[in-house]
């Protein structure tokens, strides 16, 4: 087998590269480090459906990356009694990890497939799949984020289907609906009911998870695209979840509470092969508008520029609603059948600079991009970890045959650190608000209701992460 | 002003819009009031609500077809329709502020007084509201322990969950939607349907697993019935269970009693600002069904008879009993269907047919089959039910009968659907609480 063409199959298995940018969105779905709301590809799709009129024929895209996340928790110490900050009880150095990579069923984050056509200078039509919302982390399963966090898989499938037209020749509009395939899986420690005193021997373990391919929500881009000379703009809009208000709904057709601090502690439904639990966790969505402008500087040399706002600020909590069997009288009284996972995310933008050189056999092409961060710094905690951040990447791209080309892509996330002074949870919020007779006008009784009624999550965070990635495009 | 110059601002009220609900997902205490006058505090849900003149009790009634909240107290002029907030407080004393519901669409009118003539609530959070929740009502037998009400955003759990797990989801498509009118000749207003109206099977037999077998040849389904079907809606802010004077003559016909049997007195209701004229007394049993139906649904009756032959037959295969042959298709017996049966004695008000209740429960837009009656708050001690009014593609009422070692089957009794079509060995299952079934043959 000769090297081009064992470079073609890895990068048929491998693909597209993906950098997690938020806490949730998937900042480089599609993108090689040349894709934006001006690209004039499959990838489009994803960026804004408007560029699809640009494509010149059939065209297919296959692709993928791999995403390794690591993360620091340096966990502020605190008082054994109350659980508050600071305190006599320190804790060591909490690190985790993530991957993502696409291999896995069903379909995996990071991935990329689209196939399309151009059709003259009129219309497009595309189809792809990809994931643009998706989150992966594990951390220490009796470490001190435990109670934010033990592990979380988050994946959000969207079977699209593109359309553009050309409304005059130098403008194309293009639409796309989705649906959005959610797939989760939490891991999480609780306290008992009433209890403040952070001790894994009496941690209830929550292992929540989706179970085979739920009902789709829905979501829909569309966008315009102007093309005069050397420059061109695209502009482009991506809702969130349709008619539910942002809100997605999943069941926990596999949930499992498991009592100790122990993975295989007692099991609240008296055996693991058990499962008596039903759940359902809902959460928002953010909405994403995209801007783009590029620049033909020269026949070789060209500049993009990006922006893009992501309304993040809807992302404020994920809710779990557990029931059990009648005679479970546990649940509900001494471990919680209901958790409130507070995130208070706010709006964030993701700002690009590329330059790209090119000739008919290759291009190349160097990104630097800046990301504000989706979560106050008093709201960070292991579940929701975000700051400010700095990625620069590289890509090339190679035909390597006459209808195939190949691209290649890195990426290093590098996030500011993040002190989150006092941290909006407050460990005594549940038993302030219990003596007050659960009254809402109380500011305990809203912490607890806003789910801000755990422990304490005040330290320092720290992120990196790296992405390999890479593309193939078939253009026929 | 004339009444239909304010149809918009009713179409409004009615129908709520940008509403803002606030609220957390822990229970919230709840007051009962007395299922009569002089009755135990058994009856219609009562929390507390804050008005411009203090603290004042608020109704909680999903029979209700609107929500209200009198601004000027109660008693008052029937007024004006407005866009307003309910800051919910809990029915106890320190009446804690549990909930809050803005820009919600409110009638300023008072309820009826609700048990007897001194518990005068000025607002009543009706079913238009209460669709916006899977509402959670823990309400105890004893008077003495706090009934409670929980709202969350739904239920989590399948059908087949809640079956394996024990629970009675009970089906329904909201009814009462409704056109109502200050006057004749007015403008009519629409109001939403979001009343649970179930099936019923009153004063059925009395039923045991160590009775003789009862016999039932194909065809024969319907003549081993017992009791008398009804539609009854569900009404957490009346007490006794509410029957029109025509059903209950035919139950009074089937048990041999004389139909102005029972107690002449009044009962209180929010449906009607003056006592309706009632007879109160007791009936020994109701089982209640799903409020849907579909090709093979026989009835409630007809319904319960089968569920109590095939629960007789797995509780006595190991004698030999067997599956009847009405209760048999393709070789194996037929899915029971889900209930909760309720007595032995169950507090019952007998009013007439055209009683501003009974006249209300049965405006119904589009129109449906006739409403029998209420199932109160009273008839539904014991149990815990959730109203999960978000569920798709229908409403269900998932019922179970609250943890009470003291409790007995005559009481309150779950009756899961059993599945027989499932494997004998499907994962925790079992059918009226039997072990793990082993499907008895079918009947030669």
């Amino acid at each position: 087998m000769t090297l081009r063409r064992l470079l073609t199959l890895v990068a048929v298995i491998l693909a597209a590269p993906s950098a997690l940018a938020g806490p949730l969105d998937d900042a480089h779905v599609a993108d090689t480090g040349f894709s934006g709301p001006t690209s004039g590809d499959l990838t489009a799709i994803y960026w804004n459906p408007a560029g699809l009129g640009l494509m010149q024929g059939p065209q297919l895209m296959l692709g993928g990356s791999l995403q390794l996340r690591s993360v620091r928790v340096d966990r502020a110490s605190i008082d054994p009694a109350t659980g508050t900050n600071p305190g006599s009880t320190t804790f060591p150095t909490a690190t985790g990890s993530g991957t993502l990579q696409p291999l896995r069923w069903p379909l995996g984050p990071a991935s990329f497939i689209g196939i399309g056509a151009g059709f003259g200078h009129r219309f497009a039509i595309a189809l792809a799949l990809y994931s643009p919302f998706s989150s992966n982390l594990s951390m220490p399963e009796n470490g001190p984020t435990r109670y934010q966090l033990v592990s979380m898989d988050l994946n959000h499938l969207a079977p699209t289907i593109g359309l553009a037209i050309h409304a005059t020749d130098s403008i194309q509009i293009g639409v796309a609906p989705s649906f959005i395939f959610p797939t989760a899986h939490l891991v999480f420690k609780e306290m008992p009911v009433g209890s403040s005193s952070e001790d894994p021997t009496t941690d209830a373990r929550y292992d929540l998870a989706t179970q085979g391919i739920l009902v789709p929500a829905y979501i829909l881009s569309f966008g315009a695209q102007y093309r005069r000379g050397r420059f061109s703009l695209g502009i482009s809009y991506t809702s969130a979840p349709l008619g539910t208000g942002g809100m997605l709904n999943l069941p926990l057709d596999n949930a499992r509470i498991s009592l100790g601090s122990a993975a295989d502690g007692v099991d609240l439904c008296g055996s693991p092969d058990k499962h008596c639990l039903a759940g359902q966790m809902s959460y928002r969505l953010p909405s994403i508008y995209n801007l783009g402008a590029t620049w033909q500087a020269t026949k070789n040399w060209s500049v993009t520029g990006i922006a893009r706002w992501l309304r993040y600020g809807a992302h404020d909590k994920i809710v779990i609603l557990l029931s059990g069997p009648p005679g479970q009288t546990a649940l509900g009284s001494s471990i919680p059948d209901h958790v409130v996972l507070y995130r208070g995310f706010q709006d964030s933008f993701d700002l690009r600079g590329r330059v790209v050189w090119e000739n008919k056999q290759m291009r190349v092409g160097g990104t630097l991009r800046l990301e504000t961060s989706a979560v106050p710094a008093t709201n960070v905690n292991a579940g929701a970890i975000d700051g400010t951040k700095l990625e620069p990447s590289v890509a090339v791209e190679m035909r390597i045959w006459r209808q195939i080309r190949m691209s290649a892509g890195y990426a290093f996330l590098w996030m500011f650190p993040v002190d989150t002074g006092t941290s909006v949870f407050d460990p005594t919020a549940a038993s302030t608000c219990a003596n007050a007779s659960g009254d809402l006008s109380t500011p305990a009784c809203q912490a607890r209701m806003n789910g801000q009624a755990r422990p304490s999550a005040a330290g320092t965070y720290r992120q990196w992460q790296q992405t390999l990635s890479l593309m193939t495009t078939f253009a026929f | 002003m004339r009444f239909r110059n304010l149809l918009p601002l009713l179409l409004f009220a009615a129908c709520g819009s940008d509403q803002v609900l606030t609220y957390d997902l822990e229970p919230i205490e709840v007051l009962r009031a007395p299922t009569q006058p002089g009755g135990p505090a058994l009856g219609g849900l009562w929390a507390k609500v804050t008005t411009p003149n203090g603290i004042a009790p608020l109704l909680v009634d999903s029979a209700y077809p609107l929500n209200s909240l009198a601004q000027g107290g109660c008693p008052a002029t029937p007024g004006w329709t407005y866009t307003g907030d309910i800051e919910l407080r809990a029915g106890n004393a320190t009446a804690p502020v549990r909930a809050w519901f803005r820009h919600v669409g409110l009638f300023d009118i008072c309820p009826g007084s609700t048990g007897d003539a001194a518990n005068q609530a000025v607002g009543v959070i009706g079913g238009p509201l209460l669709t916006s929740f899977a509402v959670g009502l823990n309400l105890p037998r004893s008077p003495d322990t706090a009934a409670t009400m929980t709202l969350w955003s739904g239920f989590p759990g399948s059908d087949d969950q809640l079956v394996q797990n024990g629970y009675a989801p009970l089906h329904f498509v909201a009814r009462g939607g409704a056109s109502i009118a200050q006057g004749s000749g007015e403008a009519s207003v629409t109001l939403p349907s979001a009343r649970i109206v179930l099936s019923a099977c009153a004063a059925p037999r009395a039923f045991s697993t160590s009775e003789p077998v009862e016999t039932c040849d194909a065809g024969e389904v319907a003549t081993r019935a017992s009791g008398q079907d009804l539609m009854l809606a569900l009404g957490t802010g009346e007490g006794p269970l509410i029957l029109s004077q025509s059903a209950w003559n035919r139950i009074a016909a089937q048990l041999g009693m004389a139909s102005d049997t029972g107690t002449a007195g009044d009962l209180y209701t929010p449906f009607s600002t003056a006592s309706t004229p009632t007879h109160f007394l007791t009936l020994p049993r109701l089982a209640i069904f799903q409020g849907t139906s579909d090709s093979n649904w026989n009835g409630a009756c007809i319904e319960l008879a089968r569920a109590r032959r095939i629960e007789w037959a797995l509780a006595n295969q190991a004698s030999g009993a067997c599956f009847q042959k009405c209760d048999v298709s393709s070789g194996k017996a037929v899915d029971s269907r889900s209930y909760i049966e309720l007595g032995p004695a169950l507090d019952l008000a007998v009013v007439s047919d055209s009683s501003d209740l009974l006249r209300s429960l049965n405006v119904d837009s589009p129109p449906n089959p006739q409403v029998d009656g209420i199932i109160g708050a009273a008839t539904l001690a014991g149990t815990r039910l959730r109203l999960d009014y978000p569920a798709q593609p229908e409403g269900r009422v998932i019922a179970d009968c609250e943890p009470d070692p003291n409790s007995t089957r005559e009481q309150c009794w779950t009756a899961p659907s059993c599945q027989a079509g499932w494997p004998a060995n499907a994962q925790g299952h079992s059918c009226f609480g039997q072990p793990q079934p082993l499907w008895p043959r079918v009947c030669p």
